[in-house]
């Protein structure tokens, strides 16, 4: 019987994978081949490393794709919180056991990998949210205030945690992802203008009593990069020089200077794109950076196109996480806004991050597939099957 | 559902709010990468070029100087220096205290040290902390170097005068060339003066360069070109080094100088200042107290006096009026003239050195005893130009080349005059300039030049003091360019006067003769005043020299040539203060000459050599 279900159930998969969206996975796909030629280049010409490594966590991430397509809609809507807690509970492992790495600890050690917790959180809190606001019944909750002040703790909590790790970027990005989320949502402007008023009063607040050293010193290097040549404001030149000296063309594959010669640290993390900047030219940054609006845009056409609000509000949640990840990555090495240490996403080295946007990827995968189902706004059973 | 519709409406909306911001950042990113990539694309270019090319400049060796006889006078000194490449040590200050330990460090080094390392913004080039390490100091550390990551030793050249305050003025010294950053080159030298200024464009060589390129740690990846260096052309003096340490050491404690010069063609064989210092001293970093103690010694050690010290002439300019005249058929050698002690003109009393006066003379007797009254009178029937024009056709004022620089030489005449003090020439200052005084003031080595012509009957002979350029002998232009102006009989007449200066009893040099066949000295004794006589101090008697203030004393110049016959050697000497030339000056020129011979000839005389007579 059990093996009868089973087979069943795979019958069902296979059949049903012939609608997953295979236009988000070619684009993927794309973005992700960007990733493979700089590991390449990074390593000097060379699979070793990196770009071995990223291939093989590639399939993974990519059966993790159709996976989570594939899964019934209602299976998300029902193991949102738990997977939220689920997160947040992560949150706090790595905050008191963490490995420590980069001078924070981000990481929990698997074994077989490491996992940073933060990652999996971005996209935990577009489900939350998303849960949260389809099971709301009443219309005039709009304006209510707690539907403002819940959302809002279950966001500063994750964030505020992360910031403690310390990792400003991501605790800024779960920060305002969740803010944009709530926005899109429909909560009234007011709430927003009270908020940015008091985040402005507290800044100073902020400056003196949260921020860590190196954090105040990366911003007030940021502002002035010349401050510190050798030490914080290192980055900001040397990320600036490649950028700049990789002209509309570039110095060709495999040429760049500034990456090789080791002028740019962690070139194959966090500041992939002045690799590619360096290498490739205003041509590479532009088609990369045209690939992700793509996706943006094409993760906030299916949330329209969602007939229910979960769908609707998850599509756009991992859309707007994707835009504010390439966004504070390539404003970071461009120098516009401080070094925060945020990946660029599918591209740079790094197996946690990869696999949580193909986690949050194929939620939308999943709401594409399931664009005309309806779903009731009272709670489906424990895990929603 | 109209609610569901309502929410739906809203969330397109601000969906679409959303897009604006999203397109509103995105331009950002896209303007910075223009920005960036298209509009400052040259400057970050080089600024990646310079990140990654490390340019080297191999400082090439300077050229060797050399005497005539090859003997080595300046050479190339290898010093090492220590070298501190910040990136590698975690703690200077402790790292600095352990070196301290081994190799001495002064406060001042460490200071310098730490202000290049403040102000240095790559971490990987090396910083100078300290220049000329003993061979103690080498041996420890570079059997340490393992210990100590970080440090480098650099290897650098400096010049080395072997011998040292001989050749001071001649040769000069290099100095630290300031242009070049320091970490470019250890030693970069260039010349200050002399021989090493004025042909610095020799002896400096090609610096090489190489471009290679770095990573962020500065280490060596790959090198992108190179381009040897090329040593700086050996130079070869005319200088006999033997002859120029005997005229140094012959010159003594005198203040003066003493050129030894060679008869046919110029060459200077010796040219010595009187004193010297020891040009080494200013290869290494100069300490002020140093500097300002030999820069502001009163007898000046720094000027050449050989060269540009500037001194009237004296009796040794009696020799021009003799040949102007004969030039301008103002006398024949047989013109008798009366001497009594006293020339009148107008109201002014002109006296004789020899009170009570010489008597009858002719040409060769007042050359050889060097009568007042008789070249006051030539002087006066001459006038200032013609003195003026056959001076300088005897060499005087000449330029010659940068080395022997442009002097600052006085030959006066009426335009001068009336440039200088807006006054017009008097008569009587020509009387002055008759017998070397007045506005006239010259270089030792124009009195030699001057000799040379006197005594050369073919060529006009201009100094020279380069034998060869990297083996290539040397042809100056102006060499053997130009005529000798002068009649012959009239140069003779005028160098058998000076023979009689040495070589008969009445001659004012007499106590000076060579008594050897071979080699008769002959020349021209002088004595130059340096004050005025007033007519009270000449009723009350002439002070002798001696009792006179030192800076008061009269000069002592002494022009000579020999063998008489086909003359080989000139000299010229000056004696600061040193009183009469004839007692002073011509004992020295005699011994140069006798030296000269020595050492040139091989030919020992049998008078004696004056070592340390002063």
């Amino acid at each position: 019987m059990l093996a009868e279900n089973i087979l069943k159930y795979i019958n069902f998969l296979i059949r049903r994978s012939y609608s997953i969206n295979y236009l988000l996975l070619i684009l993927v796909s794309c973005i992700f081949a960007f990733g493979v030629v700089l590991l390449y280049s990074a390593a000097g010409g060379s699979m070793d490393p990196w770009a071995s490594k990223q291939l093989i966590r590639y399939g993974f991430a990519t059966l993790l794709f159709i996976f989570v397509s594939l899964v019934r809609i209602k299976f998300w809507l029902g193991s949102a919180y738990y997977i939220y807690i689920f997160s947040l509970l992560l949150l706090f492992l790595v905050n008191l056991y963490g490995y420590v790495g980069m001078g924070a600890k981000r990481w929990i050690d698997l074994g077989i990998f490491n996992f940073q917790p933060s990652e999996l959180v971005k996209f935990s809190i577009v489900l939350l949210l998303a849960k949260y606001f389809h099971a709301e019944k009443e219309y005039t909750f709009w304006n209510n205030i707690k539907n403002f002040m819940m959302p809002i703790i279950l966001i500063v909590i994750p964030s505020y945690l992360i910031f403690l790790q310390p990792d400003l970027g991501s605790a800024v990005i779960v920060m305002i992802s969740g803010l944009t989320m709530l926005f899109i949502i429909g909560l009234s402007l007011w709430f927003f203008i009270f908020t940015s008023l008091f985040a402005l009063v507290l800044t100073p607040f902020i400056w003196i009593f949260v921020l860590y050293d190196y954090q105040k010193n990366r911003i007030l290097t940021f502002l002035d990069p010349l401050r510190d040549p050798l030490g914080s404001g290192y980055h900001i030149i040397q990320s600036k020089i490649a950028l700049g000296s990789g002209g509309l063309l570039g110095k060709g594959f495999l040429n760049g200077t500034q990456s090789h010669l080791n002028f740019l640290p962690e070139m194959q993390t966090d500041f992939i794109f002045t690799l590619l900047a360096e290498e490739f030219g205003m041509l590479g940054t532009l088609a990369l950076l045209f690939l992700f609006v793509l996706i943006i845009l094409y993760c906030l056409i299916i949330g329209l196109l969602s007939k229910s609000r979960f769908g609707c509000f998850v599509a756009i949640g991992v859309s707007i996480n994707i835009f504010y990840y390439v966004f504070i990555n390539t404003a970071m090495v461009c120098g516009v806004i401080p070094v925060v240490g945020v990946p660029l996403p599918l591209v740079s080295y790094g197996g946690t991050s990869m696999m949580c946007v193909m986690f949050g990827l194929g939620l939308v995968s999943n709401v594409y597939l399931h664009r005309n189902q309806k779903i009731e706004r009272y709670k489906e059973g424990l895990l929603g099957w | 559902m109209y609610n569901e519709k309502k929410i739906k409406d809203k969330v397109i909306r601000r969906v679409l709010l959303l897009g604006i911001l999203q397109v509103s950042l995105l331009s950002l990113i896209i303007s910075r990468l223009y920005k960036l990539q298209i509009i400052e694309n040259d400057k970050y270019k080089i600024q990646s070029d310079n990140n990654r090319i490390n340019f080297i400049i191999h400082t090439p060796l300077r050229g060797k100087i050399f005497d005539s006889n090859g003997i080595k006078l300046a050479e190339n000194k290898k010093i090492h220096s220590l070298y501190i490449t910040p990136l590698i040590i975690k703690d200077m200050t402790k790292f600095i205290d352990i070196i301290s330990e081994i190799v001495m460090i002064t406060d001042e080094e460490k200071n310098i040290f730490t202000q290049k390392l403040e102000n240095s913004k790559r971490r990987d080039i090396p910083i100078l902390l300290k220049r000329y390490l003993s061979w103690k100091e080498l041996s420890i550390l570079s059997v340490n170097i393992d210990k100590f990551p970080g440090i480098n030793i650099k290897i650098g050249f400096i010049r080395e005068y072997i011998k040292g305050s001989y050749y001071a003025h001649i040769i000069g010294y290099t100095s630290k060339e300031q242009k070049f950053r320091s970490f470019d080159i250890p030693e970069k030298q260039f010349g200050k003066v002399g021989i090493e200024k004025s042909y610095n464009d020799y002896l400096k060589g090609v610096p090489g360069t190489e471009e290679i390129e770095v990573n962020a740690l500065g280490k060596f990846v790959r090198r992108l070109s190179l381009k040897k260096s090329e040593a700086g052309a050996n130079i070869t003096l005319t200088i006999n080094s033997e002859l120029q340490k005997y005229s140094q050491e012959r010159l003594n404690s005198n203040i003066g100088a003493a050129i030894i010069m060679d008869a046919d063609n110029g060459d200077i064989l010796s040219a010595v200042s009187s004193p010297s210092y020891d040009p080494n001293i200013f290869t290494k970093p100069l300490n002020k107290d140093l500097w300002n103690k030999i820069s502001k010694q009163k007898d000046s050690p720094l000027i050449n006096r050989a060269f540009s010290g500037l001194y009237p002439p004296g009796s040794t300019f009696k020799p021009v009026i003799a040949l102007a005249a004969l030039r301008y058929n103002l006398i024949s050698p047989n013109d008798k003239v009366f001497c009594n002690g006293v020339f009148i003109l107008g109201n002014r009393n002109f006296h004789c050195w020899k009170k009570g006066g010489h008597g009858t003379l002719n040409l060769e007797s007042a050359i050889s005893e060097s009568c007042d009254i008789y070249f006051y009178e030539l002087a006066l029937k001459l006038g200032i130009k013609r003195i003026s024009e056959t001076a300088k056709d005897l060499g005087f004022g000449s330029y010659y080349n940068n080395f022997f620089g442009k002097p600052k030489t006085i030959i006066p005449n009426k335009k001068w005059k009336k440039n200088t003090y807006n006054e017009s020439w008097q008569k009587g200052e020509t009387l002055n300039v008759g017998i070397g005084q007045g506005f006239l003031l010259v270089t030792p080595l124009e009195l030699a030049v001057m000799t040379a012509n006197i005594i050369t009957t073919n060529n006009f002979i201009i100094p020279n003091i380069i034998k060869s350029i990297n083996e290539v002998k040397y042809d100056s232009d102006l060499m053997n360019s130009a005529e000798n102006v002068f009649d012959i009989d009239h140069l003779n007449l005028v160098k058998k006067g000076m023979y009689k200066v040495l070589n008969s009893p009445k001659g004012t040099a007499w106590k000076s003769r060579v008594e050897d066949k071979d080699f008769p000295v002959s020349g021209k004794t002088g004595t130059s005043q340096v004050r005025i006589i007033s007519s009270l101090e000449r009723e009350k008697g002439i002070l002798k020299n001696e009792d006179l203030p030192w800076n008061k004393r009269d000069h002592a110049l002494f022009i000579g040539f020999a063998p008489y016959k086909e003359p080989k050697y000139v000299t010229a000497v000056i004696l600061e203060h040193a009183g009469g030339g004839s007692s002073n000056a011509a004992p020295v020129g005699k011994d140069l000459l006798l030296a000269a011979r020595k050492y040139l000839s091989g030919i020992e005389t049998k008078h004696e050599l004056n070592k340390f007579e002063s």
